[in-house]
């Protein structure tokens, strides 16, 4: 969290939020006042084009009607009789060009003042004769009569006749109507003909009814050119139509049908914008206005909705505080001030780490309490083992000595027997000296020989009890000088035979390798012989289960040899049974590590060895295996 | 033999004249009606030295090899085959769109190679070496406000609402609305069109508005209630942006329908023409061809336009001078 950051998070969200939102209001003020702005510009802008173009009909009306009020006029002056008089009187007379009549006021012939106010104001009014000559001028302005209007060509004089006719004279535009002056019986006598430059002057006059705030110019059809001007000092004659102000809107550019003309134009309204320009300085403000208002109450009332959400907030972060310590014993915090929001994130985000904390915690303790369940089924199956081995060793124990006694019996029976059947050849050799009968030599032999092996095979019975009273001993005993070899070479025998009694198809054989000067050793015999007997049971039955569990050609082999090295001696157990895998090597010295079935084996049996040969003995045992090939456990124990 | 000549001159000049008008005032005889043609024979008198001058187009409208003044009623019809004129024969032609006055204006200026009007020649547009070309006829509806409710009008009653007679819808069964003609009399000076409907603007009604310029007529007809006028449909439609007007049948007779002008049973139409020089100095080959152009794509856009192509009038008994529609059937 960077600075900015960190001393953000200090401030209150409603805070913050109102400071937000009137930062981007002002910003959306900004831009929706340029857009409104635009918006009301256009609005005004397409109602004043609409209003411009309804308008233009009717000024083109106007001024289409002023137009034909030429022809009105001339229709009505040429029926008058003072007219046709005096052109009657002229019939005949000799007249020359210089002869020109010029009028400053309305001549009789022609409209008083007044009349012309109600109906036009022509610039020029020219009498002509039966031969189309200029007789009589009247000027209705200060302009000078144009040269050429005093020989008009006979066809504009035609073309002008009972219409209008536009034409160009000394390069501007002139309305040129002419009506012929008749007498009784159809007689052209003249022609009352008038110009008018169709100028400001004009335009103005034929437009006098319509506001003045609509300028209008008419336009070359064929290029965008102003012809005339309602306006000059704005948009001079001339001027092309592209380079009118932006500050004006052009509308009702309408093709302008003449009657008779020599040129065509567009009629067009131009209208200042400034009258937008003042509609959208009353309207904006007044916008404006109501938009504060607006947004005076939209931030009244955010302020109020954020105030009750940052309430709920901070109600939520103290339920999450005291859910916390209720439910997960976490300890009381100081709750943060500032962004309540950002108080909330932070409380939410402890909230987890407190929830998976003592989650882990829980499974911590479950993993626990099953490992000790295990333990404790272990320990039980253990003592339900001990327990029947401890009744085994008693009920040995009990046999053994029972057998023990009828076995000394049959040994020292079997001694005598044997010593009796030696005195009795001695008698009968000195009784019949060397004619004994031959048959009962025979049988004093075969009575000898029996007794001996009895004795023999007795002494070796009596052995085997002895070591299985040792062995069913539950008390340690003391060192004694012991016979390694005879010690192992007789617990050999013991583990073979057992396995051979209680396995069918027992199959393993064994070879011992004994080193006779390792001669006697002080030790603990009957802890000694529990380890011979651990390790080869092991060694037997690893054997015959691989022997079981291989073809015919395999042969299951034990060897056990001493060796001595000084001043310790090395006692090897090698089988090539199954083996042990390497990940198990290093385990099967720990206390209830089997690989065997429930119920086959306790575990305890190497670690108690181990025990037995390092601790008691201080001496060493450590093992050597290659899977499936073969195992070798090595004691060394040293002589003293 | 003078004498001679000038009375068989004179016989003509009787003869067709009575072919003219008598074929004219045939099928509408009431006395209103005008006339539908100008005398062809009829050439306006001009100087010599007018005739002698060639045609020398406007400064305005540069080096072009034809430069040609098109009617506004024409414009939309003839620009595109004028154009695809140009681009074929691959020269420059300057087209502008204007009006009969403004063309028979230029004519008389001699400022045009080829002019174009919307109505018959009149008298003061046949200029010595002049030569006219019809297109087409094309009927003038009678257009009405669409509020109005009638359909159909009697050329008699018709001629009644133009001259003020009939002032009120009603008199017709129609609406109690005052009766308001609203059109234009333009090209005083040429017979046939409005003349066709009456003879004469005194016999228009002093109510009549006369007003100047197409738009602003279908405008006003759309936008004034109790409004009549006439104008060709094409111009209606071409103008229906400035408000929407309907049309009425007279005697039945639909304007959509050229087959009833064709027969001259519809009795009011504007006729095309399109104008040539003839003479030294002042024909021009590039003319000429664009007229035999015209004529002949002229017949495959009648219909689009609602346009009698000249094959079909001249089929239909309608007369002609040369290239010229002169008389309507007898």
């Amino acid at each position: 969290m960077n600075t900015i950051q960190k001393y953000l998070v200090r401030i209150p969200l409603t805070l913050k939020m109102i400071t937000l939102t009137v930062m981007v209001g002002v910003g959306v003020w900004a831009v929706l006042d340029q857009i409104l702005n635009r918006t009301v510009t256009g609005i005004f802008r397409t109602q004043l084009i609409e209003r411009l173009n309804r308008q233009a009909p009717i000024y083109r009306l106007g001024f289409n009607r002023y137009v034909f009020t030429h022809n009105r006029l001339l229709q009505l002056l040429v029926k008058q009789q003072a007219i046709i008089n005096h052109l009657q009187q002229q019939e005949g007379t000799i007249f020359e060009d210089m002869d020109v009549k010029y009028y400053k006021r309305p001549p009789f012939w022609f409209a008083s003042q007044s009349i012309q106010r109600g109906f036009i104001s022509p610039r020029f009014a020219l009498l002509l004769d039966g031969n189309e000559r200029v007789r009589e001028v009247y000027l209705g302005g200060q302009m000078p009569l144009p040269p050429p209007l005093l020989k008009l060509p006979k066809y504009l004089i035609e073309l002008s006749t009972n219409e209008s006719y536009l034409t160009t004279i000394e390069g501007f535009p002139y309305l040129v109507t002419s009506e012929p002056v008749r007498a009784t019986g159809e007689k052209k006598l003249g022609t009352l003909l008038l110009a008018s430059p169709m100028d400001e002057e004009f335009l103005e006059i034929a437009l006098a009814e319509f506001p003045q705030e609509i300028i209008v110019v008419l336009v070359r059809s064929d290029k965008p050119q102003i012809l005339v001007s309602s306006d000059p000092e704005q948009f001079p004659v001339g001027m092309m139509l592209k380079h009118v102000d932006k500050d004006h809107l052009i509308s009702g550019q309408e093709f302008f049908e003449w009657g008779s003309s020599e040129m065509n134009f567009k009629f067009v309204l131009l209208v200042s914008t400034r009258e937008i320009e003042s509609l959208t300085a009353q309207f904006i403000p007044e916008v404006r206005r109501y938009r504060l208002i607006f947004a005076l109450v939209f931030i009244v009332s955010f302020a109020l909705v954020m105030f009750s959400i940052t309430r709920r907030i901070k109600q939520l972060t103290q339920h999450i505080e005291e859910f916390s310590q209720k439910a997960l014993g976490s300890e009381k915090q100081k709750f943060q001030s500032g962004d309540e929001l950002f108080a909330l994130e932070k409380r939410f985000d402890r909230l987890t780490e407190e929830v998976v904390s003592s989650n882990e915690t829980i499974r911590k303790e479950i993993k626990e309490k099953e490992k000790s369940l295990n333990s404790l089924r272990t320990a039980q199956d253990q003592l339900i083992v001990q327990e029947k081995l401890a009744s085994l060793g008693t009920l040995t124990a009990g046999i053994a000595h029972e057998i023990k006694n009828p076995l000394n019996f049959v040994v020292n029976f079997a001694e005598q027997i044997t010593e009796l059947s030696e005195q009795l050849e001695e008698q009968l050799k000195t009784i019949n000296g060397e004619q004994n009968d031959e048959e009962l030599l025979r049988l004093l032999r075969s009575l000898h020989t029996s007794g001996t092996a009895v004795n023999r095979h007795g002494q070796r019975a009596d052995k085997i009890i002895q070591a299985m009273l040792l062995h069913a001993r539950e008390q340690s005993g003391e060192t004694q000088l012991t016979d390694i070899n005879a010690l192992l070479d007789e617990y050999v025998k013991l583990s073979f035979h057992s396995m051979r009694a209680t396995e069918q198809m027992f199959t393993t054989t064994w070879t011992s390798d004994f080193d006779d000067s390792v001669g006697i050793v002080e030790v603990i015999p009957q802890d000694l012989s529990r380890v011979f007997l651990n390790i080869l049971n092991n060694a037997f039955h690893a054997t015959h289960e691989r022997s079981r569990a291989m073809e015919n050609g395999f042969k299951p082999l034990i060897q056990v040899s001493t060796k001595n090295l000084g001043d310790q001696i090395e006692i090897r157990f090698w089988d090539n049974g199954k083996g042990i895998p390497k990940e198990n090597q290093k385990k099967i010295f720990e206390p209830f590590f089997t690989t065997k079935s429930a119920g086959d084996g306790t575990g305890l049996g190497l670690s108690l060895s181990y025990e037995i040969v390092v601790q008691e003995h201080q001496g060493s045992l450590h093992v050597e295996s290659d899977e499936g090939e073969y195992t070798e456990f090595i004691i060394l124990l040293p002589k003293k | 033999m003078r004498k001679i000549q000038a009375m068989l001159s004179n016989g003509l000049w009787i003869v067709s004249f009575f072919m003219i008008f008598s074929s004219s005032a045939g099928a509408h005889e009431d006395g209103l009606r005008g006339p539908a043609f100008s005398d062809p024979k009829k050439i306006h008198e001009m100087p010599t030295e007018w005739q002698k001058r060639p045609v020398q187009h406007d400064s305005s409208v540069g080096k072009v090899d034809l430069s040609i003044d098109i009617n506004q009623q024409l414009y939309p019809f003839l620009e595109p085959l004028v154009q695809q004129y140009a681009h074929e024969k691959n020269i420059k032609i300057n087209i502008r769109e204007s009006t009969c006055g403004r063309s028979a204006g230029k004519l008389f200026r001699k400022e045009l190679d080829m002019g174009a009007f919307c109505c018959p020649t009149g008298d003061t547009d046949r200029l010595p070496g002049l030569r006219f070309h019809t297109l087409g006829i094309i009927p003038i509806a009678l257009l009405v406000h669409p509020d109005v409710a009638l359909n159909d009008i009697s050329l008699a009653q018709a001629r009644d609402v133009f001259q003020g007679n009939i002032s009120r819808w009603s008199e017709l069964g129609g609406k109690n609305i005052r009766i308001k003609p609203i059109a234009s009399l333009h090209c005083k000076k040429r017979p046939g069109h409005w003349r066709l409907l009456l003879k004469d603007e005194e016999l228009f009604t002093s109510k009549f508005m006369d007003v100047g310029g197409m738009p602003d007529q279908i405008a006003l007809l759309s936008s004034t209630r109790g409004a009549i006028g006439y104008e060709t449909l094409n111009t209606a439609n071409r103008f229906k942006h400035k408000g929407i007007v309907k049309f009425l049948t007279i005697e039945g007779f639909s304007p959509e329908d050229t087959s009833f002008l064709l027969s001259a049973k519809y009795p009011i139409y504007r006729v095309y023409n399109i104008t040539t020089w003839e003479g030294e100095n002042l024909r021009n080959p590039y003319a000429e061809g664009l007229v035999n152009y015209l004529l002949q794509h002229v017949e495959n856009l009648a219909d689009k336009y609602t346009v009698i192509p000249p094959s079909k009038l001249k089929q239909a008994g309608w007369k002609f001078d040369g290239n010229e529609l002169i008389g309507e059937p007898m």
